[in-house]
């Protein structure tokens, strides 16, 4: 392979170009028309045009993707994830075109995409799956009959949809009354988004934990698992900070975690990179979820503490190499990592979204911090696409030092014109629970409504005089651009001897009307 | 030099005095020492107590780090010890200094522009043409960042024109009155 096309954009665009540059290899991006600037493009070796902003008119697009692959010689396509990541349509149309999809067969995706198809495998592989109906509940299958299910399972439980992901599709039902409407809505929900109103039932796990794990499958039937990943803290089903390892899971449940997600792939003819989810109860009980057949979001802290780049492994198996990674240090942590899911949003205004222009940026650094970012100072946040700007990541040799570099980082993150998730941040990894890893799947939402929309970081007064001290300086300090020229016909304006500013604004303002009268001239 | 600088919806007075290689600082009246140094967008502060530093006794120099971007909307993002607070800066006299540093230019001659500080709607029209201003003179009313804003005239002369009308809409940097 000498050529990778990464059909998609941000942060993951940018991630993938850059294990491309680690390993040589030419990389090729695309770009809807608002993204014509956007950094990935600018990092790539090449770039294509690939239609209008809407994703469905330009990044969901199989045909353009694979025109642009043929046009420029690329031999092989990164999906990335999201987008067309999990759409075996597109694993197909890359392999019919002679491309080399870089993740697992159509096949594979089709049948863990499926939930039913995929718990039916885990099933075949001897995983435990939550108690529920084992085949797809199609629009023909009565609600009457469905209750006959439920009833089998036991309540509370949850419908969810066969073509379902990231909440959608879901319901949560607490008693028998509640079906009929929890079933309608499902279905209605599943229709819209996923084309598909099949549903099906599975029990409640309750206080469950979401413990997930890696795995790399090579061509040759190789399977290795990374240690677990813990992605329990979720605000509406969506993850927002992930660990490694998980502080609740010891050697033997890693042991047999693991193992159960191995098994699970290896009856799939799973490869590439891909991801299993399990529910853990209380008691340590452990249940097959569903699989993401991609690369996941969170994986660089999976590769903070194994030391593996999962992106480069990605790219090698698509190119036949055998899997090399010795199993057990995949298996051994090594100190712990953090990711904070950094977003466009107003944490204070309900996470409302908050695209727009980034006035400035400085990301943090320092022992054991990476910022996985795909934006910067000047660019805009499109409304069109997932408001995630960065990803941050913190090591340290345990959770407590993982913690505090995560906090000392987030207070570094300068990012403004925009608002960011990450007075959330700070917020969350301050409370009790997170630093006792007391927490399960509901714990946050619980803990949001419970808070009634109270701000997450209030300015203290000294803080908030700082501003106003720094405030008043800046505007006296400003190198003003068009009033000084309009000052300098009326007279009015701002003078080079005025005040008490000496020092810095005379000099600025000289650079300024410098730059301005060479512009003019 | 005073300030108004409204900071998360609250009015501080600021009053900026040169002394040394830094400045007195009375923010609501409470003086410190402040030495400013500016780099791009960034900030740096280094703060003490206003007294030991006019006896050139100082001790403690507390330093802060503070990013400051202009937002289009006309206000100003400040970010500190990890916090984004809003600002917008309006001299003691009543009118906002940005943009037009109005407060600076007494010793001036010729006819000004009063020019909107940052997009707001007309309120209030206090002059009408060829109406005569003393030095401080409220011209117009103008609601931005829900508050309503005095500018005032710089130095006495007349009302030469007016360029808008109660209740409109205006931009940043849009002429209002004109002055001669």
């Amino acid at each position: 392979m000498k050529k990778i096309l990464i059909a998609n954009r941000g942060e993951i665009a940018v991630r993938v170009i850059r294990a491309c540059r680690d390993m040589g290899v030419a990389s090729v991006a695309v770009y809807s028309e608002c993204d014509r600037a956007a950094r990935h493009v600018r990092m790539a070796d090449e770039a294509y045009p690939i239609g209008p902003n809407p994703p469905a008119e330009s990044y969901l697009r199989i045909d353009k993707m694979i025109d642009v692959a043929r046009r420029c010689g690329a031999d092989g396509v990164h999906p990335g994830y999201g987008f067309l990541s999990e759409n075996e349509d597109f694993s197909a149309a890359c392999r019919d075109a002679g491309l080399t999809f870089i993740g697992p067969s159509p096949e594979a995706i089709e049948r863990m995409g499926s939930k039913t198809a995929a718990r039916q495998t885990a099933v075949d592989a001897g995983a435990p799956v939550v108690p529920g109906t084992d085949e797809s509940l199609g629009l023909e299958v009565s609600d009457d009959r469905i209750a006959t299910l439920a009833d089998r399972i036991g309540f509370p439980l949850m419908v969810k949809a066969v073509a379902g992901g990231g909440g959608k599709g879901m319901r949560v039902v607490a008693t028998p009354d509640e079906l009929p409407s929890a079933i309608r809505a499902a279905r209605s929900e599943a229709g819209a988004s996923f084309g598909d109103s099949s549903i099906f039932l599975e029990r409640r796990i309750g206080r469950a934990r979401h413990i997930e794990v890696q795995l790399l499958g090579d061509r040759q039937g190789t399977v290795v698992p990374f240690v677990e990943r813990e992605c329990s803290l979720q605000r509406r089903h969506q993850k927002v900070i992930e660990e490694s390892p998980s502080a609740v899971v010891g050697e033997a449940l890693r042991a047999r975690i693991t193992t159960a997600a191995a098994d699970i792939a290896r009856a799939a003819g799973y490869t590439g990179a891909g991801t299993i989810e399990f529910l853990l109860d209380e008691d340590g009980r452990f249940y097959f979820l569903e699989m993401n057949t991609r690369l996941q979001v969170e994986h660089p802290i999976t590769e903070m503490v194994t030391g593996v780049d999962l992106v480069e492994w990605q790219i090698r198996i698509a190119r036949g190499e055998p899997l090399t990674i010795d199993p057990a240090r995949a298996l051994r942590p090594h100190g712990h990592a953090i990711e904070c899911r950094i977003i466009a949003e107003d944490p204070d205004a309900g996470f409302m979204p908050s695209p727009g222009r980034i006035l400035a940026m400085r990301v943090p650094s320092g022992p054991g911090i990476r910022d996985d970012s795909g934006t910067e100072a000047g660019a805009d946040v499109p409304i069109y696409y997932d408001p995630m700007i960065s990803k941050l990541v913190a090591w340290g040799e345990d959770r407590r030092q993982a913690t505090a570099r995560m906090q000392r980082a987030l207070s570094e993150y300068e990012v403004l014109g925009i608002k960011t998730s990450i007075p959330f941040h700070r917020w969350m990894l301050d409370q009790p629970e997170f630093a006792a890893a007391q927490f399960d799947t509901t714990y946050l939402d619980r803990l949001l409504r419970e808070r009634k929309g109270a701000p997450f970081l209030s300015s203290s007064d000294e803080d908030e005089t700082l501003a106003a001290i720094a405030a008043a300086l800046h505007v006296v300090s400003r190198p003003t651009s068009a009033p000084v020229q309009s000052d300098r016909q009326t007279g009015a304006g701002p003078h080079p001897s005025d005040g008490g500013a000496e020092g810095i604004a005379p000099r600025l303002r000289w650079r300024t009307h410098a730059r301005f009268e060479g512009l003019r001239s | 030099m005073i300030y108004e600088v409204e900071v998360n919806g609250r009015l501080r007075r600021v009053e900026l005095k040169r002394e040394g290689t830094g400045y007195r600082v009375a923010v609501d009246g409470r003086a410190q020492h402040v030495d400013a140094r500016r780099q791009g967008g960034i900030w740096s502060l280094l703060v003490s107590d206003a007294d030991e530093a006019a006896a050139g006794t100082s001790r403690t120099q507390h330093s802060y780090e503070i990013a400051i971007a202009e937002e289009p909307s006309g206000g100003l993002a400040v970010q500190i010890n990890g916090r984004v607070v809003r600002a917008s800066v309006a001299s003691a006299r009543g009118s906002w200094a940005r943009r037009s540093g109005y407060d600076t230019a007494a010793g001036g001659t010729g006819p000004y522009r009063i020019l909107a500080p940052m997009p707001g709607k007309v309120v209030k029209l206090l002059v009408a043409p060829g109406d005569r201003v003393d030095a401080g003179h409220g011209v117009i009313v103008v609601e931005a960042m829900k508050m309503e804003n005095e500018l005032r005239t710089v130095r006495a002369g007349t009302v030469q024109a007016v360029r808008v009308t109660q209740g409109s809409s205006v931009e940043a940097g849009a002429v209002l009155v004109i002055i001669e």
